[in-house]
């Protein structure tokens, strides 16, 4: 028989066989568990933010700004203005997510009226962010300028040739399957210089309803 | 010795914070921009002269109709109505009328082909030589409207600093001052007349004739330096914009 020294430093006998219980008992847990497994598959199909322009008339008039005769001066049919989608040089729509103002042989003192919708095609709520009026490099003495919801309308920009107008109709919250409407004016002004070509350029950002972004976030996350 | 002090953890993990809420709100919106490209192609405003006919004459006739006229068909004193015409008194050629087209660098375009007419010209050049008194020549021009905005002429201006020693006048239409003294110069193409400020469409033109006439009072040997000269502006503008002469000729390049 092997007898424990008084002096031996050890575990103690007690707690040895402590823990060699609690092992055995473990064991004998995980042989004798009847156990089932239930499982829960999630999918999240996530919305879209999309919208896309929908083509719409324009209509000349005089005198800018207010326009109480359609049409050009005296009848006459000088200049002309066409509303289209960026398209390739066959015709083919390139991207309805970009709309195409053209005035072709405009003179000092034209002036047309577009109307402006789109649809929010999208499955989320959107609101508009901003609208960015960018004047092309021919355009001078104006600046980019960026348009917030609850600005007052009309928005303008007001360049030497050109002036801008946008009426803004947008209103708050956009429902998926909404068809909106604005309306953009465009005058030629005094300084217009002949056989010349100007451009602008109008951005208008959505975001989705739930987030509060600036319109720099909004323009920055738009792809 | 190194004194900076580090930041408390509470302010570490408040920044922590707002980078990490800034990431999320960059990261989670969804956004979509429409593009409206504008484009403003601005028209041209231009307009030409063209000649038609140099006709040479000694009276002007009275407005009876039976009288050779000065130029189409009632100036047929050399069979030749259609052209220019030499119809000096007992049909002789002593003087000599001409007129020529210019282009912007002075450049003659060229001269009036048999029946026809010389376009695009801006200035049109008319000498006199060896003229005499009594002597008479109309030049018939035109005024093209070769832009693409319409235009309103001004009648053309008269700048004649020898009027004692020469006459230089409008008249209009075929066939002249034996029809009246209508000097509002400008017809159209059927030689109705249109006014003295008319509105001339896309590839349209009007019609003037330009009519100078050697004075008694004029000396004999004028030539070089000494010779008589005189000039005729015609300006135009765009249609729909109210202009006086003066605004015309201070805008025109």
């Amino acid at each position: 028989m092997i007898s424990r020294p008084h002096n031996a430093t050890g575990p103690p006998l007690a707690l040895l066989v402590l823990i060699l219980l609690l092992a055995l008992g473990s064991v004998g847990v995980g042989y004798g568990l009847w156990s089932r497994t239930l499982t829960v598959e999630g999918t999240v199909r996530t919305g879209a933010v999309d919208a896309r322009w929908k083509l719409r008339p324009c209509f000349e008039f005089y005198p800018w700004p207010d326009g109480t005769n359609a049409g050009e001066v005296e009848g006459k049919n000088v200049g002309s203005t066409k509303l289209d989608y960026l398209r390739d040089e066959a015709g083919n729509v390139l991207d309805d997510q970009v709309l195409v103002l053209t005035i072709e042989n405009g003179y000092p003192s034209y002036a047309v009226e577009c109307q402006i919708h789109f649809v929010v095609e999208g499955t989320i709520p959107v609101y508009v962010r901003g609208i960015r009026l960018s004047p092309g490099p021919e355009l001078t003495g104006c600046e980019p300028v960026v348009f917030l919801p609850g600005d007052e309308s009309p928005y303008t920009l007001e360049c030497d040739q050109l002036s801008v107008v946008w009426f803004d109709g947008l209103g708050d919250q956009l429902h998926p399957g909404w068809e909106v409407a604005s309306s953009l004016a465009m005058h030629v002004e005094q300084p217009a210089a002949q056989d010349s070509r100007y451009r602008l350029e109008l951005a208008l950002c959505l975001g989705q309803w739930n987030e509060g972004a600036t319109a720099e976030e909004c323009f920055a996350a738009s792809p | 010795m190194n004194t900076r002090k580090a930041l408390p953890i509470t302010a570490v993990l408040l920044i922590l914070a707002l980078a990490l809420a800034t990431v999320g709100v960059g990261y989670g919106l969804w956004s979509k921009t429409l593009f409206i490209s504008g484009i403003v192609e601005t028209g041209k405003l231009d307009v030409t002269l063209s000649l038609d006919e140099v006709d040479e004459g000694a009276l002007v006739l009275p407005a009876n109709g039976l009288n050779p006229g000065f130029w189409e068909e009632d100036n047929d004193c050399d069979e030749d109505s259609a052209d220019s015409d030499d119809c000096e008194v007992e049909g002789k050629e002593i003087a000599e009328c001409t007129a020529v087209l210019l282009d912007e660098e002075g450049l003659v375009i060229g001269s009036i082909p048999p029946g026809g007419t010389v376009f695009g010209g801006q200035t049109i050049e008319i000498t006199i030589e060896n003229g005499y008194p009594s002597f008479n020549c109309w030049v018939q021009f035109n005024v093209r409207n070769d832009g693409s905005i319409p235009v309103r002429v001004f009648k053309p201006v008269i700048s004649n600093p020898n009027p004692t020693q020469v006459t230089v006048d409008l008249v209009s239409g075929f066939h002249g001052p034996t029809l009246g003294d209508d000097s509002s110069c400008y017809h159209d193409n059927s030689y109705n007349p249109v006014g003295e400020y008319p509105q001339v469409d896309e590839d349209q033109l009007v019609n003037c004739v330009i009519h100078a006439h050697v004075n008694q009072a004029a000396a004999q040997d004028q030539t070089g330096d000494n010779a008589y000269t005189f000039a005729a502006t015609v300006c135009a503008h765009q249609w729909n914009e109210e202009a006086t002469y003066g605004e015309c000729l201070f805008y025109a390049p």
